[in-house]
Formats: C-alpha cells, sequence, structure tokens
C-alpha cells in the first residue's frame, strides 16, 4: 500500500473513531442528563410527611460526638437526636421534652423532674431518667476536661440522681433559677453506648467517633454522616414526644451560597437555611419558592473595648463617649443596606421579649446631638477635622471578622458614620481565629483592640447574653474586657431567682446597666431567612430557624403539602 | 553514560528529599506564625467556656514552647501520625485520605482534559501562525487563563446547573439504586467541577506548547523535513512535538502536584469535599494538625511529580544527565 492510499485508509479510520467517540459523548451527556432530571430517588416519590433535603451554606456539622460539635448546625443535629431535658415552647418559654413536670426544693437548691415513661432508645434499649443522671453526673466530673462543652449547661450543678426510671432530683450550690434554660443544651445521651468509652480520665469521651447510624433517643434517627457533605436523618419510631410527620430529612452541606440558592431553584434541595436579605429577594417571585423571614436569634453590634486597666485611649471608657458613637450610627440605615430591612431593631442584647426591658429604645440617630455630646466633654475638632481626646485624636482600629458577612460595606458604613462626630477609624477585616486573638489579645488581656464589630447568639432566657458581660467571663466569652463587680453580683441574683416575676426586675437593671455602659452597642437583632419549595408546609411557627438547636417544635409540624 | 545516569538520579533524589525537609519545617514554622490559634477559632461560640478553650489548649499542647511542639510534631511524622484533628477529635489521616480521594479524580481528570486541549490548540496555533487561527486560539486561551476560576465556576452554575449539579459530590438523598444510577451521579456532579478547573489550567498548556512547537518549528531539521515532501502530520507528530514535551512534562508535573494538594476555589464553589476545601477549613480553624497533615500531602505530591518529571526528562533526553 503506498503512502498515499495509507494516508487516505488513515484518515477514514480516523473519521470513524471520532465519530465514535462523537457518539459515545452525547450518549453520556444524555444519560448524565436523565440521571440528574428525577430527582433523589428516596425523596420525590415519598408519600405522608415526605423526606425534606436541606442545604445550609453558612455553618456545618463539625462532629456527631456532642462533647465535640460545638457549631450551630451540629447543636441542632444534637437537638433532633437527643433527648433533653427541656427545651422551648412555640411561645419560647420553656417547657418539657424527656421532663414532663418539675419542682424546685423550698430553698431552690433541689430540682425534682419527672420524666417520660416506658421510653426507649433507637436500638429498643429503656431510656429512663438513669440516663439523663449519668450524662449529668459524667458532664459534672469532666467539666474542667472532656466535657467542658457542656459546661454551660450545668453551671452550679453538683449531683444528679435517678431514685427510679422516672425521677430525675438534681443538686445545686446555690438557688439554681436558670438550671431549666441552662439544661435545655445538655443532650441525653444512652449510658450504654457512652459509659465504656469513658476510661480513667474521660479522654475518651471526646476521641469516640459515635458513628451514624446513632442511638438515638430524639424524633429522628441519626443515620448516615459524612463531614462536610450531608447529614441524613429517619424518623425514630421509639421517640417518646409527639411523632414528627417527616419521614426523614436530611441536611447537605455547601461552601457556596450561589450553588445553595441554585439547588433550590433547580429543585435538588427543599430548603435553603441561613439566608441573607440579598438572597431572600433574589428568591421571592420565583414560581415554585417561597421565602420564609422573620425575626432571628442572633444580634449584631459595636464593640467598644472596656478594659478599665488599658492605658491608651481612656476615653473609650467614658459612657458618654460610647453615648455619642451609638447616636452617630444610623442603624436603620445599616438595616436596610446590609438586611435590606429584614432586620428587628432592638435595644440590648435581650431579645425583644418577656425579659426585654420596655423602658430601654434603640438609639435614635442624632449626629447634631452626638457632636454635641463630645463638644460638650471638650473634645474639640482639630484641623483635619479629627477630634482629640486628652492630646490624642480619636482615631481608632475597627476591626471585624471576615465570618460576619458583609464586614465591608459595615466597615463603610461605621467609618462613614463616626467621621461625621469628628471619629476617624481604620477598619481591619482577618479572618475568626486573628478577629478573636485581637479583640482578646494579648492573652486576654484586653489591650489591643479598640472598636469591634461582632455577633451573638441570643435564646429567649437572657441568662446567656448577660453572662457574656460578667467578670467570671473574662478569659472566656467575655470580648470587650467590661468587669463591673455590681453588674456581677446583680448576674447571680437573677441567676438565683427561681420566681420570674421577682428575676424580671433585676434583669431590667441589668439591661440598664449594659445600655448605659455600653460594652456593645446593639444594631438590631439579625432576621432569620430561608427558602422553601412551595410544595411544603408546617414551617414557621416559631421564632428562628426550622433546624433549631433550641427546640424539637419548629421540625415536627414540616411535611408534604398534599 | 550509565555513571551520568546514576549521579542524575542520585543528585534529584537527594534535592527531593531536602525540599521534603524544607517545607515539613516551613509547614510547622508558618502556621503558627499566624495570629490566634485553635481556641481563638472558637470565637463566640456558646459553648466554648474557659474550661474548654483551656482544656483545648492542654490537649493540643499549644501552651508548650515552640521548640517542645516541633519535637513531638517530628516525633510523631516519624511514627507516621498525622495527629488529631482539633474540630472534630478525629485522625488527620482518615480524614486526608477521604479528602485525597476526592481530590484525585477532579485534579487528574481536570489537568487530563487541559493537557489535550492544551496539545491540540497549542500545537494547530504554532502550525497556523501569522493566520486567524493562532491569534485567535491563543486570545482565549489566555482570557481563559485571565479569568478568576471562582468566577468561572460561579457561572457555569448559572448556566448549566439544569443538566449538571451545582455543588457536592453526589446527591445524598439518592438511595435505593444501582451502581450505574450512582456512577452517573456522581459523573453529573464532576463535570462542572472539573470543567472549571480544566479551563482554568488550559491556557498554560497552551502557550508553552504553542512556544515549543514554534521553536521546534523553525529548526533546520524540519526545513529539512519539509523539503523531503514529510505531511504535516508527520512533521508534528515526530518532530515538533516530541521536542515540545520537554517544557510540556514539567508543566504537566508542577500542575498535577499543585492541583493534587488542593484545587480550593474550585472545590469551595461546588462544594466538593476534596483537600483544598480541608485545608481552607483549617486554615479558618487554625487546624494545625489538619494543616499540617494537607500540606504534606501538598509537599509530596510537588516534590513526587516533579521527582517524576525530572525522571521522565531523562527518558526522552538522555543528554540531560550528562549536562
Amino acid at each position: 500500500m503506498d503512502r498515499l492510499t495509507s494516508s487516505a485508509a488513515h484518515g477514514r479510520r480516523h473519521r470513524r473513531v471520532a465519530g465514535l467517540l462523537l457518539a459515545a459523548a452525547v450518549s453520556t451527556a444524555t444519560a448524565l442528563s436523565a440521571a440528574g432530571c428525577g430527582g433523589g430517588a428516596g425523596a420525590a416519590g415519598s408519600t405522608g410527611g415526605g423526606t425534606l433535603r436541606f442545604g445550609d451554606a453558612l455553618s456545618n456539622i463539625d462532629a456527631t460526638n456532642p462533647f465535640v460539635g460545638t457549631n450551630v448546625l451540629a447543636r441542632a443535629a444534637y437537638e433532633q437526636t437527643y433527648p433533653e431535658l427541656v427545651q422551648y415552647g412555640y411561645d419560647n418559654q420553656i417547657t418539657g421534652d424527656f421532663a414532663k413536670s418539675w419542682t424546685f426544693g423550698d430553698d431552690g437548691r433541689t430540682l425534682t423532674m419527672k420524666t417520660a415513661a416506658d421510653a426507649k432508645w433507637s436500638d429498643g434499649r429503656p431510656l429512663t431518667s438513669r440516663d439523663a443522671a449519668w450524662t449529668l453526673n459524667t458532664a459534672v466530673k469532666y467539666k474542667d476536661g472532656p466535657t467542658a462543652a457542656f459546661g454551660s449547661g450545668i453551671d452550679g450543678l453538683v449531683s444528679a440522681e435517678a431514685p427510679d426510671a422516672t425521677t430525675l432530683v438534681l443538686h445545686y450550690s446555690r438557688a439554681a433559677g436558670t438550671a431549666l434554660s441552662q439544661l435545655r443544651r445538655v443532650p441525653i445521651l444512652p449510658q450504654h453506648v457512652w459509659a465504656p468509652h469513658v476510661g480513667s480520665d474521660g479522654k475518651g469521651l471526646q476521641s469516640f467517633r459515635n458513628e451514624a447510624p446513632i442511638v438515638s433517643g430524639g424524633p429522628f434517627i441519626w443515620t448516615t454522616f459524612k463531614k462536610d457533605q450531608v447529614a441524613l436523618f429517619k424518623r425514630n419510631p421509639n421517640y417518646y414526644g409527639k411523632a414528627p410527620r417527616l419521614e426523614g430529612f436530611g441536611i447537605q452541606h455547601y461552601s457556596s451560597n450561589d450553588a445553595l440558592l441554585q439547588s433550590l431553584k433547580n429543585g435538588e434541595i427543599d430548603a435553603a437555611l441561613e439566608l441573607n436579605g440579598v438572597e431572600a429577594n433574589s428568591l421571592k417571585g420565583m414560581q415554585g419558592i417561597k421565602v420564609k423571614s422573620g425575626p432571628g436569634w442572633i444580634w449584631d453590634a459595636l464593640g467598644i473595648n472596656s478594659n478599665p486597666k488599658r492605658t491608651d485611649h481612656r476615653e473609650l471608657l467614658d459612657p458618654d463617649v460610647r453615648m455619642a458613637f451609638a447616636k452617630a450610627i444610623d442603624t436603620k440605615e445599616l438595616n436596610d443596606r446590609l438586611q435590606l430591612g429584614y432586620a428587628q431593631p432592638t435595644a440590648t442584647q435581650i431579645p425583644v421579649g418577656e425579659f426585654s426591658d420596655p423602658s430601654l429604645k434603640p438609639v435614635a440617630v442624632d449626629v447634631a446631638g452626638a457632636n454635641a455630646l463630645l463638644d460638650r466633654l471638650g473634645y474639640r475638632k482639630g484641623a483635619n477635622g479629627i477630634r482629640v481626646a486628652d492630646g490624642h485624636p480619636m482615631s481608632y482600629q475597627l476591626d471585624l471578622s471576615t465570618g460576619f458577612g458583609s464586614s465591608e460595606r459595615v466597615a463603610q458604613l461605621l467609618t462613614a458614620s463616626l467621621a461625621r462626630i469628628g471619629v476617624k477609624v481604620d477598619a481591619k477585616i482577618m479572618d475568626g481565629s486573628a478577629f478573636w486573638d485581637r479583640v482578646t489579645g494579648p492573652d486576654y488581656k484586653y489591650t489591643n483592640s479598640q472598636l469591634f464589630v461582632e455577633s451573638w447568639s441570643n435564646y429567649p432566657d437572657p441568662d446567656f447574653s448577660l453572662s457574656l458581660q460578667t467578670c467570671a467571663q473574662l478569659g472566656g466569652l467575655n470580648e470587650t474586657g467590661y468587669c463591673n463587680k455590681d453588674y456581677d453580683k446583680l448576674y447571680q441574683r437573677q441567676a438565683s431567682e427561681i420566681d420570674v416575676a421577682k428575676r424580671k426586675p433585676i434583669v431590667y437593671r441589668l439591661q440598664q446597666m449594659l445600655y448605659r455602659d455600653r460594652p456593645f452597642s446593639v444594631f438590631y437583632n439579625e432576621p432569620a431567612i430561608e427558602g422553601w419549595r412551595a410544595q411544603w408546609t408546617g414551617y414557621g411557627r416559631m421564632k428562628g430557624s426550622t433546624f433549631s438547636a433550641l427546640s424539637k417544635f419548629p421540625l415536627i409540624d414540616v411535611h408534604r403539602a398534599s | 553514560m550509565h555513571r551520568d545516569r546514576a549521579h542524575y538520579v542520585a543528585r534529584r533524589t537527594a534535592a527531593a528529599l531536602l525540599m521534603v525537609v524544607v517545607a515539613l519545617t516551613l509547614n510547622f514554622v508558618l502556621f503558627r506564625a499566624l495570629p490566634g490559634d485553635a481556641s481563638a477559632s472558637f470565637g463566640a461560640v456558646p459553648e466554648a467556656t474557659p474550661q474548654m478553650r483551656e482544656q483545648l489548649r492542654r490537649d493540643f499542647g499549644l501552651s508548650d514552647p515552640m521548640p517542645t511542639q516541633f519535637v513531638k510534631y517530628v516525633e510523631q511524622l516519624g511514627h507516621g501520625n498525622l495527629g488529631i484533628s482539633v474540630v472534630d477529635r478525629q485522625p488527620v489521616t482518615g480524614r486526608l485520605g477521604d479528602a485525597l480521594k476526592n481530590t484525585i479524580p477532579l485534579a487528574l481528570g481536570a489537568t487530563l482534559l487541559a493537557i489535550m486541549f492544551g496539545l491540540l490548540t497549542g500545537t494547530l496555533a504554532a502550525w497556523r501562525q501569522g493566520g486567524v487561527t493562532d491569534p485567535g486560539m491563543t486570545g482565549v486561551a489566555l482570557t481563559l487563563n485571565a479569568m478568576p476560576v471562582q468566577w468561572v465556576g460561579l457561572v457555569l452554575i448559572v448556566g448549566f446547573s439544569s443538566w449538571f449539579a451545582s455543588g457536592g459530590m453526589h446527591d445524598p438523598f439518592l438511595v435505593d439504586v444501582g451502581a450505574w444510577a450512582r456512577f452517573t451521579d456522581y459523573l453529573r456532579h464532576l463535570v462542572l467541577p472539573m470543567t472549571t478547573l480544566a479551563l482554568s489550567l488550559f491556557g498554560s498548556f497552551h502557550v508553552i506548547v504553542r512556544s515549543a512547537v514554534l521553536e521546534t518549528l523553525g529548526e533546520d531539521y524540519v526545513l529539512t523535513a519539509r523539503a523531503k515532501g514529510l505531511s504535516t502530520a508527520r512533521i508534528l507528530r515526530r518532530y515538533a512535538l516530541r521536542n515540545a514535551l520537554l517544557p510540556t512534562a514539567t508543566l504537566i508535573a508542577l500542575t498535577l502536584g499543585f492541583v493534587v494538594g488542593g484545587a480550593v476555589l474550585t472545590e469551595t464553589v461546588f462544594s466538593w469535599p476534596g483537600v483544598g476545601r480541608a485545608v481552607y477549613d483549617a486554615v479558618t480553624h487554625r487546624d494545625f494538625p489538619m494543616l499540617q497533615g494537607a500540606f504534606l500531602v501538598l509537599t509530596l505530591s510537588v516534590v513526587l511529580f516533579t521527582y517524576l518529571a525530572d525522571l521522565l526528562y531523562l527518558v526522552l533526553d538522555p543528554r540531560v544527565a550528562a549536562s
């Protein structure tokens, strides 16, 4: 065969191969598309409550082990998997979960609870008050070590005993007025699963993988967990409480909000959690999608370093200077620009509700008033327009965390707001670890930072939010370095007060102190926004997220509409 | 000749080992130069009591002097132990192994696509230099190279997520289905991230191949080959591409080394649970054991592929041993 013929044959062979490859590519693409069109086989075809598919891009479940996992989604997963003694009800009041009733002793140091009878774990073993006693005693025993993550739930607890299968008696070192709101945060674990892993020093409690499927006592059994990917749950037939209507649910983690929204639009998921105002507006009006929005459980604020021992910029410790800053900031503008109007105005860190002091109002923007206040203090503006306090310019570093969201825009708005009263601000944005290190540093001496922006969770019970400003939390959750002995004494009083009617005025006084001293100047409560596909209903009966760490109720009523 | 080759291999091996030692030391030091540590990463977390932070610092030796931490780190490495993750208290080896299994198909597939198309278009552009083809193809390649990879990914999601998945590695709600359905579902999820990564890599391959082929086509022996009447395809295949393979092999090795270590942006946009995403999460949590382990993977993959490229050079051009 000569060269030309060989080349021609070679060319024909190439064309045949190319044709076959093209046909294969088209077939594969068709098959892939067809595989994608039907959606999850387990999701679309179910009857009854259905299987709900959540997506979330803001946080993930860090661990299946409650002694290790601290992310909000992890806590929400534990809420659905494990019993808790109490939870928040539809009215945001503490109500029973595994504990059906309770009484305090006369001195408030004993709490006797009656727990659900004939309850079972998902593996069929009895779920009794003895599991609760074991969990709490183990948490107390190792609270400075492996069970430290349960510490905020067992403050003041000395011991727990279970005289019978449905009675639990808790002994506290002081009158435990806030015991119920704290116990809500402690998942009750199956003793028969966890006890073998304690070891001699309790460290086995943290290293125990607690692999799915998890022995569960809550409304759902945690069946699958792939870190940073997905967690799947199915209804627990042995649940002692009101059975959920869902047959199961799953939560898929996304690391991009755009991918999350696209998945919702395409029907790959049924609901997208933790959306912001921009995302909510992008979904509104879309066929087949509903937006659920309402007040959430997170407040945002300007934090001001309140370390009384700071040596520089001592004018920052003056409540009048802090009030001037508050008056210069237009929180409505912040709400409109950052949250697109979805946030809820609030005066303090305590959520609007039973314990929020009605006499305290959000500080109205008053630039003239702020300027007058600083003029009265003698902080005159220099030639460059920046005020001078005690011989140095009122020029501060404003620290923000990348985790805050819209941190650049917040920085711009606050810089402009404070510039109107002659205060210069230099914004620095950094990741969460560097931010915390800067704000509390060096080594929790609280001398580095000046101003910062922060957001914190709050709860219906004000105890946690109030605790953030105590001297006891220096080196812990206290970010501002605020330490006021009178405040701490009042805080302990409210923590010990069992009678709500007597506790409220104490809580009001604490709020008034924070309002006056302003370690945090609160902007608003962030909204809780979710996107839902229209074939789902039953959500939205409680404030906050449907996949909640506060209560099992938000998910109980969710189901596929007929 | 054999002695030259043996020396060449020995030199390259020693250099590779030295790179690993230096990188491991830098891995340890650089992360600790960042402000904040693992206890700081818990920030505004309600469960992060002072006791919890202190316990964390104790368990992970974060309060120990730096030299002590380094000695413990090296001792553990010597036993093949990458340590325990701060985030979930599980062995880093397991998590990294899973992440690597997820990254390899993505990285290899994207690199192969980029190589294929880069070789094709680079060669064509060089052969057609002076016409419309060359500037057209090279313009496209450079434009793709300049585009931020996360933007390309988002564009693909918006444009094609009706046919292919927006995120994740598979549909987690696909239950009770056969192996073929699972496989096609996996491919559905792989297409967009692989295409994104391939598009970001393609430009470099195109430019390198084009440049190498152009240089070869200017040589006298190619002119001789044309004068002898050899076909275009034969000239390209037997002369131009062979010589273009040398710089291309280097680029392939470097690309594979870095991409296996984690295509952070691509994996983040598509929520692909690979090494890149693991690195991103570890940085934000100051999860030193995970970071050290992940960067060890990155270091070893770069060193390994570079080493293999050096050995491949010896095969492609034995003269390098003598030089």
